[in-house]
């Protein structure tokens, strides 16, 4: 003991000590670094939470997008099929409407001729009800005086001259 | 033995005659550094965040999250569960070898009664984790390999456990003792130059900043001795 005490150990504060220092291990364990560790638990829980769900939310976007990719391919694949059968409409329309104009001027040539072939008619009718009257105003006037071979000559001439002039205007209507 | 004097040498005295021999200005002392640990690391843990919001807080997570890595590295896998009785260890003999620079008061562990207790500590638990790791298997490292040299390597362990106790206490007892010793015998020089030349003259103040990094090295020896004595005891027996 007197060793002990030369050289400062104290047996009872020595226990005491030991006592302290145990206590001190027990509250710190519970209530110092047993908290700390179990926050620092949560934080990697939670970094591990978010870094999961945000690779989710990335497959979720990849899905997403590849779903986008695949609407705007069918709907690029629609408007292609809709602008082609516009297309197909608008030259089958085109061609119909040239096939009626066509008609149209066809039917118009067919008018003007069947036009131009009445008036012909008209005309010749015209001019044979003429060449007619003068036929008989010709007789008349030759029936009503006598007829020398010159004077037979004139009136001929102004027949055949009358008859002419008549097919000119003829012509010109 | 005569104590020194100090701010708790009055509150030694209120106490009655029988208690003398179990509290001391030594283990008050303890006591008071204790209190101030555990002060500390409840100011730190009063509030904890996911996201933490002080510096108190970031300052407890860093020292853990060292102890913690510190454990494994040393012990091994599944070394973090001693992480609290290091850490322990770690702050409490820290701030008792800085508390002796407060003027007014000694480093606990400038005491063997103090650093006996720690060393005894230590190796007990060195001893309980081996138990609590292999059961009764664990004396089987008491006996050493052949059984007829058993009782002799019975004795030598024992030797080589209390060398332990005996090495753990007198380092850190010899450091602090002899820093704070020298601290005082400078502080005594320069008063005595100070009545020579008039002029005072912090000699100390040189081994103080010393002192304390002398502290933080010991308590950290401490530690990681403890912890390669745990790491020994708790190991798969290569056998």
């Amino acid at each position: 003991m007197n060793v002990l005490e030369q050289l400062g150990i104290e047996p009872g504060a020595l226990l005491v000590n030991i006592v302290g220092f145990v206590v001190l291990f027990l509250i710190l364990r519970k209530w110092a670094f047993a908290p700390i560790s179990e926050v620092l638990a949560s934080r990697a829980r939670q970094i591990a939470d978010d870094v999961a769900k945000a690779e989710q939310a990335r497959q979720q976007a990849e899905v997403e997008l590849a779903s986008v990719q695949r609407r705007r391919q069918q709907l690029l694949a629609a408007v292609d099929q809709e602008a082609e059968q516009l297309r197909r409409k608008v030259r089958a329309e085109a061609q119909a409407l040239v096939e009626q104009a066509r008609r149209a001027a066809r039917e118009r040539e067919l008018q003007a001729e069947r036009n131009i072939t009445a008036a012909v008619e008209q005309a010749r009718q015209q001019l044979r009800a003429e060449v007619s009257t003068l036929a008989v105003e010709f007789c008349q006037r030759l029936l009503a005086q006598s007829l020398d071979a010159e004077r037979q000559q004139a009136l001929l001439d102004a027949f055949i001259a009358d008859v002419e002039k008549m097919a000119a205007n003829a012509g010109q209507n | 033995m005569h104590e020194p004097g100090t701010w708790l040498n009055a509150i030694e005295a209120l106490l009655p005659e029988w208690a003398h021999s179990f509290i001391t200005v030594n283990v008050l002392t303890g006591w008071l550094v204790a209190a101030v640990l555990v002060l500390l690391l409840w100011r730190a843990t009063r509030n904890l965040q996911i996201v933490p919001r002080s510096g108190w807080q970031t300052l407890a997570e860093l020292f853990w999250a060292y102890m913690v890595s510190f454990s494994e590295d040393i012990i091994g896998p599944g070394g973090a569960r001693f992480a609290p009785f290091l850490a322990t260890l770690f702050l409490y003999i820290l701030l008792m070898n800085v508390f002796g620079l407060i003027p007014g008061f000694l480093s606990p562990t400038a005491n063997l009664s103090m650093t006996g207790a720690l060393a005894f500590v230590t190796v007990a638990a060195v001893q309980y984790f081996g138990f609590r790791e292999h059961g009764w298997r664990y004396l089987r490292h008491f006996f050493g390999e052949v059984l007829w040299l058993a009782p002799l390597m019975v004795i030598i362990h024992g030797i080589g456990e209390v060398a332990r106790i005996l090495s753990l206490a007198i380092r850190l007892f010899g450091n602090i003792f002899g820093e704070d010793t020298l601290i005082a015998q400078l502080i005594v020089i320069s008063v005595l130059v100070m009545g020579v030349i008039y002029i005072p003259i912090p000699l100390q103040l040189p081994i103080v900043l010393l002192h304390i990094l002398i502290s933080i090295i010991q308590a950290f020896i401490f530690t990681m001795l403890a912890a390669s004595y745990i790491a020994g005891a708790v190991e798969e027996p290569a056998h």
